[in-house]
């Protein structure tokens, strides 16, 4: 339903994105994922029709933004839930979206009803929202049009735990029901519980991509050795990947514990542990990816 | 939400019309009233003119006053306030960045700029007729107080003002385009006015052959004839200063608001 090929973006010498190339099917939550500045909103936005790429094409349903007609009725944006007049109240900033989609008024009260905002919630100014408040009133309007596709960025920020749980479900429900989503997240485990499909970026590149279940295998299992110098090349030999697990306590190898046995026996180097690597693989994989792009040297302490 | 039913997997456009024109402006003329500042703007409007008007028709009650001199104790108010008005419909966009929401709603810019300006005049418009009805009530209060009330409509005359203050309004529009900016653009308008004028002229006292350039780039100065009727020069002297000081800006601000980044 979205298709994005080769988009690049660049704004004076720096790349914001950088080939990007990407589907997000009707029926699936695409995340996106990826640290703060690597290329997600630009992305967003270029698709929104709000900025224009540099080189590529993003399409929602075989067409340029710009080119669908009334397109709140088509795709459901939500951007930045803080863009909106401090001044209006939520209910107004529904009006307006509805009356410029040519939607009934009773659209906007059950569009309220569905993100749990209250009727006194809806007539208070925006300037007394709190994010997560806001947030709601964003999603609320992204779908005021009723549209088959959902473009949200950061749509998380500011919600509880159980704000997040009442976003899941809507948004799951949702895609169940023919919709497609992509939803941009700089937390893991917001993308982690929501989407179906993942797209991993990091200075503007798409580093990872796949399903939840693809992403973690690729991690491979954990192994510690009497001398792993002299297993890994064993292993190498046999066209599988072997690498550091980055805290110099063994290696990472890419393979089924029978072929690791197998080299084990072989060489005569004994195995002290073999497990598949560590249980959190897609935080470490996120770190991993991103780890030349985060601004911290190195992510010691409190994980992005 | 009618999400019970199933979406189909296709994404028709084909049978989606485009925005109307009318709902646009409709849209945007609620926006100049649905927040505070754009509504105490017109009601602080509205009372300038009810209270200048009552002072006015009690200061001329026991002299002669013209149904059509209302007109100009209502320009006081509205040639400042109607240019604000029309400088924060673009501006506030901007600094409030809902233009994000508005854009992604109709990208094709140009009809939300066009849908702006329309709105801006019909509020101009509106207003100048409120104005008009309250000088109605002051000359009747006038002639109440004992005032001879010279109750002539003056309809050429109220159309020139109305056409004065619409031009205004353009300007205070063209200029929130340009500058993106509440105060700034809000500061350069007044300077227009002031500053401006005072300046060509002064130019044109020091430099003779300025002094000849002069009625063709005040833009003030040539909009004087609106009241009291325009010969062929001065026709000109309009059209040329007008290129300049509202054109100029109107063309550069509407591409920059087409190209903008909307941050």
């Amino acid at each position: 339903m979205i298709t994005v090929e080769g988009l690049t973006k660049v704004y004076g010498g720096f790349t914001a994105v950088d080939d990007v190339s990407f589907v997000a099917r009707p029926g699936e939550v695409t995340g996106f994922l990826g640290p703060n500045g690597a290329g997600k909103t630009t992305t967003m936005r270029i698709l929104a029709g709000l900025t224009r790429a540099d080189r590529g094409v993003a399409t929602i349903g075989g067409h340029d933004y710009r080119q669908i007609p009334n397109p709140g009725r088509h795709v459901g944006i939500l951007l930045d839930a803080s863009a909106q007049h401090a001044g209006r109240t939520g209910r107004e900033v529904l009006t307006l979206g509805a009356k410029t989609m040519g939607l009934p008024a009773s659209r906007v009260d059950e569009m309220l009803e569905l993100v749990s905002l209250t009727d006194a919630e809806s007539k208070r100014r925006i300037r007394n929202y709190s994010l997560g408040m806001r947030q709601r009133l964003g999603i609320a309007h992204a779908l005021l049009g009723d549209p088959q596709v959902l473009i949200l960025d950061e749509p998380a920020n500011g919600l509880d735990p159980a704000g997040i749980r009442w976003m899941r479900g809507l948004l799951r429900g949702y895609a169940e029901r023919g919709g497609a989503v992509l939803l941009s997240s700089h937390l893991l485990h917001e993308v982690e519980q929501i989407a179906d499909t993942m797209l991993v970026i990091g200075h503007g590149r798409i580093v990872a991509s796949g399903t939840k279940a693809e992403l973690l295998t690729s991690t491979g299992a954990f192994v510690r050795s009497v001398d792993d110098a002299r297993l890994a090349p064993a292993l190498q030999a046999k066209g599988v990947t072997v690498r550091p697990d980055g805290k110099g306590l063994g290696i990472v190898v890419d393979a089924e514990p029978q072929v690791i046995g197998e080299t084990s026996l072989e060489t005569g180097v004994a195995l002290l542990e073999l497990r598949a690597a560590d249980g959190a693989g897609l935080e470490d994989l996120f770190l991993q990816l991103t780890a030349d792009t985060q601004r911290e040297s190195k992510t010691e302490g409190v994980p992005a | 939400m009618s999400t019970a039913t199933h979406r189909p997997a296709t994404f028709d456009v084909a049978s989606t019309p485009r925005t109307p024109f009318v709902r646009l402006v409709s849209v945007e003329l609620r926006k100049l009233v649905d927040t505070r500042s754009g509504r105490w703007l017109l009601i602080v409007m509205a009372a300038l003119i009810l209270l200048g008007s009552a002072i006015f028709a009690w200061a001329e009650r026991d002299g002669a006053v013209a149904f059509f001199d209302f007109t100009s104790v209502a320009g006081g108010v509205t040639g400042f306030l109607l240019p604000v008005l029309a400088i924060l419909a673009v501006t506030s966009e901007w600094s409030q960045r809902t233009n994000m929401t508005t854009f992604t709603l109709e990208p094709h810019r140009e009809r939300v700029v066009a849908a702006k300006l329309v709105a801006a005049v019909v509020a101009a418009v509106l207003s100048i007729a409120v104005a008009v009805v309250i000088g109605a009530v002051m000359s009747g209060f006038a002639a109440l107080l004992g005032a001879d009330v010279d109750w002539d409509p003056n309809l050429e005359g109220i159309a020139a003002f109305t056409v004065a203050q619409v031009l205004g309004l353009l300007v205070g529009f063209a200029l929130g385009t340009l500058l993106l900016n509440t105060p700034a653009a809000i500061v350069v308008f007044f300077a227009y006015f002031t500053v401006i004028p005072g300046l060509l002229n002064l130019a044109g006292f020091y430099f003779d052959w300025f002094a000849d350039v002069v009625p063709w780039v005040d833009f003030v100065s040539a909009q004087a004839p609106l009241a009291n009727g325009f010969g062929g020069v001065e026709w000109g002297h309009l059209l040329v200063s007008g290129a300049i000081w509202f054109v100029l800006p109107l063309v550069l601000g509407i591409t920059r608001v087409l190209r903008a980044e909307v941050k």
